[in-house]
Formats: structure tokens, C-alpha cells, sequence
């Protein structure tokens, strides 16, 4: 009688250490950094409570709620075909409700009044408040699986194992969102500053123009009396000077103008181009760049809102200046297709890596630093040609040059399709 | 002899386009600002009045609203640097800010022809 008491004490101190145990080794688990390394430290104690070599490890993808397999050994397909078969006949959804270690005798590959010694062993991951994922063991042997209490030392490690994941991810979810935000400061900051730019110019370009009138007119009434004196050659240079001061004013103010203005208007693409053109003259000049202006004969009309297209076009001179530090030739076409025109901005420049080509129209992505851009040009042109009924594409060779194509409808769409356009 | 009346806050402007109208044959007038035009405007009729745009203490279209009674049969030039569409109906033409003279007597040639 004795003995039995003793026998029992023994076991239950015996499995107590073993939980205490376990506890203890799943301080690691709490120090892991990343998913991977929480499973790594899982998978190993967990072969520490019962053996085995083959294992599958599922994530809940917690957006979209399904299973993903993302860790697993000694997976070949007879094995996934089980895990499959468990898919299909609910056993895992059963097993993740019921929120307990299960273990299911593998009867295939017993024989008949055997007790099976092999089967499968699949342990729920859930944190407080969500289903995390599962594991599914293939263990040496089942033998004595409950006296050996081997399935709730599974939960406690899977519990533990969970609320790491849990943390993981939620951290992870953190500081996606923190850079998002931030992201969006400077982005909300550089706006602001673009606009006081546009108050200020336009500040500037009203303050200009009397002084600039009393000039013109001056020299103009001058000249009168001057025909055919040395008075006159000057006059007339000073003349063309003042004039081409007013027309650098009059792109300011057509532009600081437009900028605010929603409508949408038939317009001439050439006088938006020049516009775009004489803008940005002294800087293309300041960096060696060749201005190659080359327009079609006969190009007609569009309708466009001429702020946001030269918004457009004031983009990707920029862009290609970026790319031409050293100077090259800026060509500038356009011309006439059958439903549309057609505009091109092809620079000499360094050009667009093929890895990048497809992120150039992503917000925020850029190869500038943030002083120089917010990556949101490009982003924003290509919104622009959508709303147009257009289209910007892009052509890069790296050590040639980057060509941008714009493309805008020669009639502007119905009122059907206008509706369905968005 | 055609009248013309130049309201403009710039000593400057109003000194050059009064030299070339009066060149061309126009009796012209001045005012610094739209409420001596208005007291200018009571006192005689006038043919043309080329009225700023943008002046401080009162724009030119809020002249036009103000000295509504006194206009007559007088016929307005807008002079402004940001041309924009506000459709005034009293407004005869437009002037571009700066403007060539020939540009300013082809103009007012035409509004007294």
C-alpha cells in the first residue's frame, strides 16, 4: 500500500517538475524577436516533451483567415495528404474550437486488436483573443500519451508560443503604421510649404508687374524718338528683356492661378508645354540641358484642366533634370494618333532600373532624399492622366535615358462612360 | 476731344499712359485711387476709364459697383496682371498687366471709334 502511495507521489512530483520545466524554458520563447525564431525555440522544447522529427506549422493569415503552411521537416506528400484530409474533414476546425491538444490515431497502419502506437498529434495556437495557427506533430510513438500528461505540457508551450507570435506581429503591425504616418506628415508638411511657394509667387509676380509696366512703356514711348540713334538698339534690347521678364511673370501667375482651378477646359497642349517650358528654362540651362522641342503640325484641341497637366509636365522635366546632373538633351514631341495625342519628355539621363520600372507610380516611392522629393510626383501625374481618360507610360534604358509618354483622348468620353470610369 | 480717366495707384503708371494718350490726341485725367476718381467722375463725363485692378483700400471692380451712378456713358478698361474670368458686364475690355502702348492706344482707338 505503501509502496503505491509512494509510487504515485513520486509521478506526480515527477510531472510537476516537468511543467515547472517547461515553464521555464519558455522564457525563451518570450525573448524571441521574430516569428521564426519563436517557432525554432517551440519545435525544440516541444521535442523535448515527446519526440518526433516530422512536423507542419500553420499560420492564420488574421486578415483573410485562412491557413498558410510556413514552417515544417520531413514534409513529403503522403504527409501533406494527410493534413489535407484533416483540412476536409473539419478535424482541424474542430480541434481549433474546441481549443485543445489532440491526438489522432493513425488506424491505417495499425493492425486489427492492436492498440495504435502511431498517429498525429495536432496543437491548437491561440492567443487571448484570436486563432494564431496550429501544429501538427508526427511523434515516434503515442504509447502512454495521456499517462505521461504530454498533451497539456503542449498547451502551456503552445499557449506561450502564441502570445509571442501575437506580440510579433502586433509590433510589426506598429511600426508598419508609425512609418505610414510618418510618411504622411512630411508629405501633409511639404504640401504646405508647396502652397505658401504658390502664395509667395504669386505674391511676388503681381508685385513685379508695375514696375515692370512703367519700364515696358518707358522705353517703349522712348524708342518713338529714337529711330535709327544708338539710343535705339538699346532701347530695343532693353525692350525684348522687359517682355521676357513679363512672360516668366505671366507663367508664374498662370500657374499659381491653375493650380486651384477644378474646371476642365478645351485648351491647345502646345501653349501648356511652353508654359511647363519657360517655367523651368533657367534650370535646365543652369544643369546643361538641351531643350529639343519638336511639335506636330496640325495638333488639335483637348479638353483638360491645363493647371493639373502642366502639374504633369512640370513632374517629369523635373524628374529628368534629376536624372541629367551632368547635362544632356531634353526632347519634347508631340503628336497626332488617331484617338489621341500624344506628348513625349525623353531625357539622356541615367535611366530607370528594370527592378524599379514598376514602382515608379507608387506613392511614396522615390530614389530622392527627402529633401529633394516626396515620391508622390509621379503618383499623382498618373491619377491625373487617369482622370483625364489618358495615360502616362514609361520607357527606360539604364545608361540611355527615360522617356515618358502621356497620352490624352482626342473626344472626351461620353456621359455613359463617364459614369463608370470610377 | 475724347475724355479719358486713369485710376491707378502708381504714380508712374498713370504719368506714362497719360503722356502717350495725350500724344494721341486724348484730354486725360488722373486719380490715385478710386474715391478721387469718384469725385472726378461727378464733375465731368468721361469717354474711357482705365481703372487698376488690384489697388489697396478698393479693387477696381469694387470701384465699378461704388461710382455705379456716376459712370454715364463711359466705357471701362480693366487693367489687371492675373487675367481671370469674372464676367462684369460693365466691363468694356481688357488691358493686360504690363502691356505694350501700342497694345494700350489700340485699344482705347477702338472703345472711341
Amino acid at each position: 500500500m505503501l509502496c503505491h502511495e509512494h509510487t504515485i507521489a513520486h509521478s506526480l512530483k515527477e510531472t510537476l517538475n516537468q511543467f515547472l520545466d517547461i515553464e521555464k524554458r519558455c522564457e525563451l520563447i518570450g525573448r524571441a524577436r521574430d516569428i521564426t525564431q519563436i517557432v525554432e525555440s517551440l519545435i525544440t522544447i516541444a521535442q523535448q516533451i515527446l519526440p518526433f522529427k516530422t512536423y507542419a506549422f500553420y499560420l492564420i493569415d488574421q486578415e483573410k483567415g485562412d491557413y498558410h503552411l510556413r514552417y515544417a521537416q520531413q514534409l513529403d506528400s503522403k504527409h501533406k495528404a494527410i493534413i489535407q484530409s484533416h483540412f476536409d474533414r473539419g478535424i482541424i476546425d474542430q480541434i481549433m474550437s474546441e481549443k485543445r491538444a489532440s491526438v489522432i490515431p493513425d488506424f491505417e497502419l495499425t493492425e486489427t486488436n492492436q492498440n495504435p502506437t502511431t498517429g498525429f498529434i495536432i496543437v491548437p495556437l491561440l492567443a487571448a483573443s484570436h486563432k494564431m495557427g496550429f501544429l501538427e506533430i508526427w511523434p515516434i510513438s503515442i504509447q502512454n500519451i495521456c499517462e505521461k500528461k504530454q498533451l497539456p505540457m503542449l498547451e502551456l508551450l503552445a499557449r506561450q508560443a502564441s502570445i509571442a507570435i501575437e506580440n510579433t506581429l502586433l509590433y510589426q503591425k506598429l511600426t508598419e503604421t508609425h512609418e505610414l504616418l510618418k510618411q504622411s506628415q512630411e508629405q501633409t508638411v511639404h504640401a504646405e510649404k508647396m502652397a505658401a511657394v504658390g502664395v509667395l509667387a504669386s505674391g511676388v509676380a503681381h508685385e513685379i508687374n508695375n514696375p515692370l509696366q512703367i519700364i515696358l512703356a518707358r522705353v517703349q514711348f522712348q524708342n518713338r524718338r529714337s529711330h535709327g540713334t544708338e539710343v535705339d538698339t538699346t532701347l530695343k534690347l532693353v525692350e525684348k528683356e522687359a517682355f521676357r521678364i513679363s512672360n516668366i511673370v505671366g507663367s508664374i501667375l498662370r500657374y499659381a492661378q491653375n493650380q486651384n482651378r477644378q474646371d476642365i477646359q478645351m485648351a491647345r497642349i502646345e501653349a501648356i508645354i511652353d508654359d511647363a517650358l519657360l517655367l523651368t528654362h533657367a534650370q535646365l540651362a543652369a544643369h546643361q540641358i538641351q531643350v529639343d522641342r519638336c511639335f506636330a503640325n496640325d495638333l488639335p484641341e483637348v479638353m483638360v484642366n491645363s493647371g493639373q497637366i502642366e502639374q504633369v509636365l512640370l513632374n517629369l522635366i523635373e524628374n529628368a533634370r534629376h536624372s541629367m546632373k551632368k547635362g544632356g538633351i531634353l526632347y519634347v514631341r508631340t503628336l497626332k494618333k488617331e484617338h489621341e495625342i500624344q506628348i513625349e519628355i525623353e531625357d539622356t539621363g541615367y535611366g530607370i532600373p528594370k527592378e524599379y520600372i514598376g514602382r515608379i507610380f507608387d506613392p511614396f516611392f522615390t530614389t530622392k532624399a527627402p529633401s529633394e522629393g516626396t515620391g508622390l510626383g509621379l503618383f499623382l501625374s498618373y491619377g491625373i492622366m487617369q482622370r483625364h481618360h489618358g495615360n502616362i507610360q514609361v520607357e527606360s534604358t539604364v545608361g540611355k535615358g527615360t522617356k515618358f509618354v502621356l497620352q490624352i483622348p482626342l473626344q472626351p468620353p461620353s456621359p455613359n462612360e463617364e459614369n463608370t470610369h470610377h | 476731344m475724347k475724355k479719358i480717366l486713369i485710376i491707378d495707384d502708381e504714380a508712374e503708371i498713370r504719368n506714362i499712359f497719360k503722356e502717350v494718350l495725350e500724344e494721341e490726341g486724348y484730354t486725360v485725367s488722373t486719380a490715385m485711387n478710386g474715391d478721387k476718381g469718384m469725385e472726378i467722375l461727378k464733375q465731368d463725363p468721361f469717354d474711357v476709364i482705365i481703372l487698376d485692378k488690384k489697388m489697396p483700400f478698393q479693387s477696381g471692380p469694387d470701384f465699378i459697383r461704388n461710382a455705379k451712378p456716376f459712370l454715364g456713358n463711359a466705357k471701362i478698361l480693366l487693367v489687371s496682371g492675373s487675367p481671370s474670368v469674372e464676367n462684369d458686364c460693365e466691363i468694356a475690355g481688357f488691358l493686360p498687366k504690363p502691356c505694350s502702348i501700342d497694345v494700350l492706344v489700340e485699344t482705347v482707338k477702338k472703345l472711341t471709334s
